[in-house]
């Protein structure tokens, strides 16, 4: 065992000389074009801001907030969609309290339109229900995916893609990946203390 | 009695800012990997050392055994960079400066302007490869005039093929696997072709429809981008001793995966090649970002795996533009996906990715392509 940890660093001293970034080392180089700091590693449970005021280009009823403000608290996957959100200046959004008028079984919509100037607006309407959480968090991940410039309709023209075109007059999608956020923000709201 | 092969499965991912907010999806690779994964070159908007005073997209190699940065385009002053490549030994740095490509010596700290040219790519014998006008070009930068590579002339190939972009240099620097497609003509669409100059005896072959070739270091194998005939890109592999051409992006139910597939790149070795792919049928777990994601396939025993996730699942954002060391251990990419709870940024990061080999494999892996 002795021997095998000595050849070990052996090679590793004969080697190593060999390689460039010790070329590099003459200490004026080495302070001035070098970094330490810069290499991280990746926790995933870090990735979510730690704390997120509400985006200021979300509009919120008042009867909305509580539930809002205890999302931003308590999901990061909300907190994410809310960064997201917030960092597009050229969007708005306006919640509702509504029955989407599109189909009885419709619980919540977003209609996104945009103006003439490029500025975007998404009016989510929600049917108040229980499952308030996940209906805001799934409606809000229908916008990010129009902010990451998903084609819903190309998706939807091919198989399995998680993107389904809704039956109607007008043109409507439904898409596993809203769905599985919704979920998983109210997930993490039910796990919190 | 059932096979014991082994998959990839992630062991660790370490991150950099690259704070890119204007990279588009289809952009080539913004990082490379030396042969033996211990060096990436990489481009970044962020200025991560002293030196680098400017605002502009310079060239920084990574040291992973050291897990430092240094910058390395002061050269380039405020001109951005792009294009970056190492050679596999991670001595040689070559990138593109305003049209310009630049080499560098990272060990006798030499750097050399090699001519107006784009897409440079170092071989291991030190030559450089790069794209000028629309042709592929080679030169010795320690001493060497440029040779034009990109004569099209073998046998069944269109000589109409006239542009000629994207070089992938074998090891050795004989081989050189290239795009060619006619100039535009407005009348039809132009249909891009892959193929490989061999520059000892010559001569040009044609390997099939497509475009952005990578080349594994013996030659022996060639991952492109191809067309599949019903308006998605696939990622094509052939094998150049026995000319045969599959596509490896497959539904792991049936049939071609769902979305289009880019940016191939393969290991010298051959064995492995990684991706990025919109598809959200690869892989048996569960992908519903509707975005790009990077996989690895395997060669050797058919499997796929995402890289661009965490084990319980897939990231939300996009992840695009890998490249890969010479075995298949270590992987680099730009993604969106957040670096840490203090990046609140909506831009690219880098990200490296290593992964090691598991035995056996589970039932849900061993989906032959």
């Amino acid at each position: 065992m002795q021997r095998r940890t000595v050849l070990v660093m052996t090679i590793c001293a004969w080697v190593l000389p060999m390689r460039p970034a010790i070329a590099q080392t003459n200490s004026g180089f080495e302070r001035t074009h070098t970094s330490f700091t810069s290499v991280r590693q990746y926790v995933a449970a870090e990735t979510a801001p730690a704390r997120l005021a509400l985006p200021p280009n979300f509009i919120v009823p008042d009867n909305f907030r509580p539930v809002i403000e205890s999302m931003l608290h308590d999901s990061p996957t909300f907190r994410r969609q809310c960064l997201r959100i917030a960092g597009e200046p050229r969007l708005m959004i306006h919640l509702i309290f509504a029955t989407p008028s599109t189909r009885s079984d419709v619980r919540a919509v977003t209609t996104i339109t945009r103006e003439h100037d490029g500025r975007r607006v998404a009016h989510i309407a929600i049917t108040p229900r229980q499952d308030l959480v996940e209906l805001i968090a799934h409606e809000f991940e229908h916008i990010v995916e129009q902010l990451d410039g998903v084609d819903l309709a190309a998706q939807a023209s091919r198989p399995r893609t998680g993107v389904h075109a809704q039956s109607g007059p007008l043109e409507m999608f439904e898409t596993v990946r809203a769905t599985r956020i919704g979920l998983r923000v109210a997930g993490e709201m039910r796990r919190s203390p | 009695m059932k096979a014991q092969v082994a998959a990839l499965i992630m062991s660790g991912i370490i991150t950099i800012d690259q704070k890119d907010a204007n990279r588009a999806l289809l952009d080539r690779p913004s990082a490379s990997v030396s042969a033996d994964g211990r060096y990436v070159a990489f481009l970044t908007h962020s200025p991560l050392a002293d030196a680098d005073t400017d605002h502009s997209i310079d060239v920084y190699v990574l040291d992973r055994a050291r897990q430092k940065v240094t910058f390395e385009s002061p050269a380039c002053g405020p001109i951005d960079c792009q294009d970056p490549d190492i050679s596999p030994d991670g001595r040689y740095l070559v990138f593109q400066a305003d049209g310009t490509i630049l080499w560098r010596d990272t060990v006798d700290n030499v750097d050399r302007t090699l001519g107006k040219g784009r897409q440079p790519s170092v071989a291991g014998n030190g030559v450089v490869f790069f794209t000028s006008e629309n042709d592929i070009f080679s030169i010795d930068p320690r001493g060497g005039v440029p040779r034009r590579v990109s004569i099209i002339d073998g046998p069944g190939i269109d000589t109409a093929l006239t542009w000629s972009f994207s070089p992938s240099p074998s090891a050795d620097g004989r081989y050189v696997a290239f795009s060619a497609r006619p100039p535009f003509d407005a009348r039809r669409r132009p249909s891009s072709q892959v193929l490989v100059r061999d520059m000892l005896l010559g001569t040009t072959r044609r390997i099939g429809s497509g475009w952005a070739p990578s080349i594994s270091g013996d030659a022996g194998v060639l991952a492109f981008v191809g067309p599949d005939g019903g308006g998605l890109s696939h990622i094509h592999v052939a094998d150049l001793h026995t000319g045969t051409v599959r596509i490896i992006t497959r539904s792991v139910r049936r049939g071609l995966a769902n979305g289009a597939s880019a940016n191939p790149a393969i290991s010298s070795n051959g064995r492995f090649v990684v991706f990025q792919s919109e598809a959200s049928d690869l892989v048996a777990a569960e992908d519903f970002n509707l975005l790009w994601d990077v996989f690895v396939y395997d060669r050797q025993d058919g499997t796929m795996v995402r890289v661009s996730g965490d084990p319980d699942g897939t990231w939300i954002e996009p992840s695009v533009g890998p490249s890969i060391d010479a075995t298949g251990s270590v992987i680099a990419f730009s993604s969106r996906h957040p670096t840490g709870s203090t990046d609140e940024r909506n831009d690219f990061d880098l990200y490296v990715a290593t992964l090691a080999l598991r035995s056996p494999l589970t039932e849900d892996q061993k989906i032959r392509r």
